[in-house]
């Protein structure tokens, strides 16, 4: 099997071999940006700028013997850091290549909050939601912890579905902050 | 096939860009990369094992290319693909070309070697022991004629490539190999990529983002390899 460094070498003559370095890589790396910002639009939108980045600097790559997937890491690590320090994805690689990140739809939504470990984050996870107001606690976690589908989430909050959906969200990326803060 | 459909469109929709941002190599090159240093091989090269690991530490570092920073630290945009003996004369064109206030040359500017790799790295200058702050060290002094000697291996690597329609792997890769030895460059070999399925009769060396041939892409001085890319 072509080792993931020797796909990256390839992929300055033949950018497909670029694509199936994301095939291989993208699933863990959305987990990886998931588990950590919580919220599943800005993990793909991580997802997408570091692999426009990658494929951007892939001519500075040089095979040292190290997992070419340790490299593709460290330009996650860096565009998680850029996220947390500004509050916001920067958006610049894939701008210039010219991508439209595609909208998640709802069984990509579902799927990407299926990445998450409840039981890995349970304690810090704990002391964040008892810093949440109880509307945005409420929605987290009937979402996350009883792990219920929208449409109770809606009947239990006594909105509609797609409020539903928003508070979530929208909880998410606040306890998110949260737990960046205390950790 | 990932289980998440978003994965699999955000997917395609990235090799099309990936494709797109590729240019088919030309096999008819018009135009190769100006160097104005002259073909100077060789520092002095004074025997030992301590001058030698210098002179491979700045060949890597020559090899690397540099990195232009358009600010005072590392948080700053960057562009890299840079070449030189010079990196801060090379870095201050790439910042006119980008009418980038760093392009004026009254703007001091510092070159620091480190980080990943390591790298060239060049900031806007702030102040004394610049490169210390950022955790980084001086250039050595050894970089530049390391530059000039890489620049001399890629204008004879791009001299292989030049005017010719297709040169078989086998025959590009005999000439790379001859002309390591002419100009020095005792322990490297060319290396032919050929784990990536691609079976074409035509060999290349690497490309630049115009689509011209640009053999520093094919340099890996880790491994002390010239790669050559086969066609497809």
């Amino acid at each position: 099997m072509i080792s993931d460094a020797e796909l990256i070498l390839a992929s300055r003559q033949d950018p497909q071999a670029f694509r199936e370095l994301y095939d291989r890589r993208a699933d863990d790396l959305l987990a990886y940006f998931y588990r950590r910002v919580l919220d599943p639009e800005v993990a793909a939108d991580l997802l997408a700028e570091t692999f426009a980045v990658a494929f951007a600097r892939r001519r500075r790559f040089r095979d040292v013997g190290r997992p070419g997937g340790a490299w593709l890491y460290g330009i996650a690590a860096k565009e998680l850091s850029h996220f947390f320090r500004r509050r916001e994805v920067e958006k610049r690689a894939i701008k210039k290549l010219g991508v439209v990140v595609p909208a998640l739809d709802r069984e990509s939504l579902d799927r990407i909050e299926a990445l998450i470990d409840v039981d890995a984050h349970r304690r810090s996870l704990a002391a964040a939601l008892q810093q949440m107001s109880a509307g945005d606690r409420d929605a987290v976690e009937l979402r996350v912890v009883e792990e219920l589908g929208y449409t109770e989430i809606a009947a239990k909050l006594r909105c509609t579905e797609a409020a539903a959906r928003t508070r979530v969200h929208r909880g998410l990326a606040r306890l998110s902050n949260l737990m960046e803060a205390n950790s | 096939m990932s289980q998440i459909p978003f994965v699999n469109q955000l997917g395609d929709a990235l090799e099309e860009a990936f494709i797109t941002a590729s240019p088919a190599p030309r096999r008819r090159p018009t135009r190769g990369r100006r160097w104005i240093v002259p073909a100077v091989v060789a520092v002095a090269l004074a025997g030992g094992a301590a001058a030698a690991s210098t002179l491979f530490n700045s060949t890597k570092l020559a090899v690397d290319g540099i990195g232009c920073y358009a600010g005072s630290g590392t948080g700053a945009s960057q562009t890299f693909d840079v070449y030189g003996p010079s990196p801060i004369a090379a870095c201050r064109r790439v910042f006119r070309a980008q009418h980038s206030p760093l392009g004026d040359p009254r703007v001091k500017l510092i070159a620091c070697e480190g980080g990943p790799g390591p790298l060239v790295m060049v900031f806007k200058a702030q102040g004394q022991a610049q490169c210390h702050r950022l955790g980084l060290s001086s250039l050595p002094g050894s970089y530049a004629p390391a530059a000039d000697r890489v620049a001399a291996l890629d204008r004879a690597l791009l001299s292989l490539v030049r005017g010719r329609d297709c040169v078989a792997p086998a025959e590009l890769s005999d000439e790379v190999n001859a002309a390591l030895v002419r100009l020095g460059w005792s322990g490297w070999r060319a290396k032919l990529l050929s784990s990536t399925g691609q079976t074409g009769a035509c060999a290349n060396l690497g490309f630049n983002s115009s689509g011209a041939p640009d053999p520093s892409g094919s340099l890996d001085a880790t491994n002390r390899v010239v790669i050559i890319f086969r066609g497809q």
